[in-house]
């Protein structure tokens, strides 16, 4: 699986597969586009990634310009990405934050994910070697994040290691590709972390 | 007559603020326990964010994991709404309240 290290350059450089660095751009523009922020229209018809994971079917967010709405996003993934700030007990300051704040938090969380697109331009269909200085492995780290904290919301990832969901699915279930997938960025995620010291 | 008024000790003598001794409630960047987010990542977003040593960054990563929640900053309102925002940029669970 491909693994982050740092190199003599101090650089940290990480080889793809080609289906990896697939993987991954379709993970980010997925994210991309449950935060309402399609990276490249263009290429964005149907997503076939997504419909495997089971994830086709989620809320589309068209129109983000201006303010940001008050309340908090009914997609249970958008809600994890875009918490509230204040506890149950005080909705009035965490709708007047979600106000003055969500755009930019969107805005913050789609550029991260336009980053590791951008990076991944040079490997698509592929693969090969992808280099990050300081800033880039930053953008891949919340960039990671995020993929993982979509992909886990929906699988409903637990805490408890007892609980191991993969070995209840089926052999055909298209769910086992998808904790796979969960897998292989909690791995690039946990290599990058450690990499960078 | 004016020069009474320019030099009335009142303006000389008006304490200076102390910031220090002002009286409001703190308040508290909580962050919470979360399944997903990486041990490893929690305490690097500790590191990084609010400047702290690994050690100490660790502790509260295990206070998060272990106790559910930890409190890792205070300060006023608005220092802990921006360390709120903060952590939802990096994908960390965090509130902030009152400190009770």
């Amino acid at each position: 699986m491909a693994t982050f290290r740092r190199s003599r350059d101090g650089l940290l450089t990480l080889d793809l597969r080609p289906v990896e660095a697939d993987v991954l751009a379709s993970l980010a523009r997925e994210v991309l586009e449950l935060l309402g922020a399609p990276g490249e229209p263009a290429q964005r018809a149907v997503d076939p990634l997504a419909e495997e994971l089971g994830l086709a079917d989620l809320p589309s967010f068209g129109d983000h310009e201006g303010a940001s709405p008050a309340v908090p996003p009914e997609d249970e993934v958008l809600r994890r990405l875009l918490p509230d700030a204040y506890g149950e007990d005080d909705p009035q300051a965490a709708a007047e934050f979600r106000r003055l704040t969500e755009a930019g938090l969107r805005e913050r969380k789609a550029r991260a994910a336009r980053g590791l697109l951008a990076t991944l331009e040079p490997v698509a269909g592929q693969g090969g070697r992808v280099k990050l200085d300081a800033d880039g492995a930053r953008t891949w780290l919340a960039a990671l994040n995020d993929i993982r904290l979509a992909l886990g919301t929906r699988l409903g990832v637990s805490d408890d290691p007892d609980e191991d969901p993969f070995d209840a699915l089926a052999e055909e279930d298209p769910e086992r590709y998808a904790w796979a997938v969960y897998d292989f960025a909690t791995h690039l995620q946990e290599t990058l972390v450690r990499s960078l010291g | 007559m004016p020069a009474t008024v320019l030099t009335a000790p009142v303006e000389l003598e008006r304490p200076e603020t102390d910031l220090s001794q002002e009286v409001s409630p703190p308040w508290v960047t909580i962050v919470w326990n979360d399944p997903v987010n990486l041990m490893s990542y929690v305490s690097y977003v500790f590191r990084t964010h609010f400047g702290y040593s690994e050690q100490k960054a660790d502790a509260l990563m295990l206070d998060v994991h272990q106790r559910g929640r930890a409190v890792v900053s205070s300060g006023t309102r608005e220092q802990m709404e921006r360390d709120v925002e903060a952590m939802h940029g990096y994908g960390l669970w965090a509130t902030l309240q009152k400190d009770d």
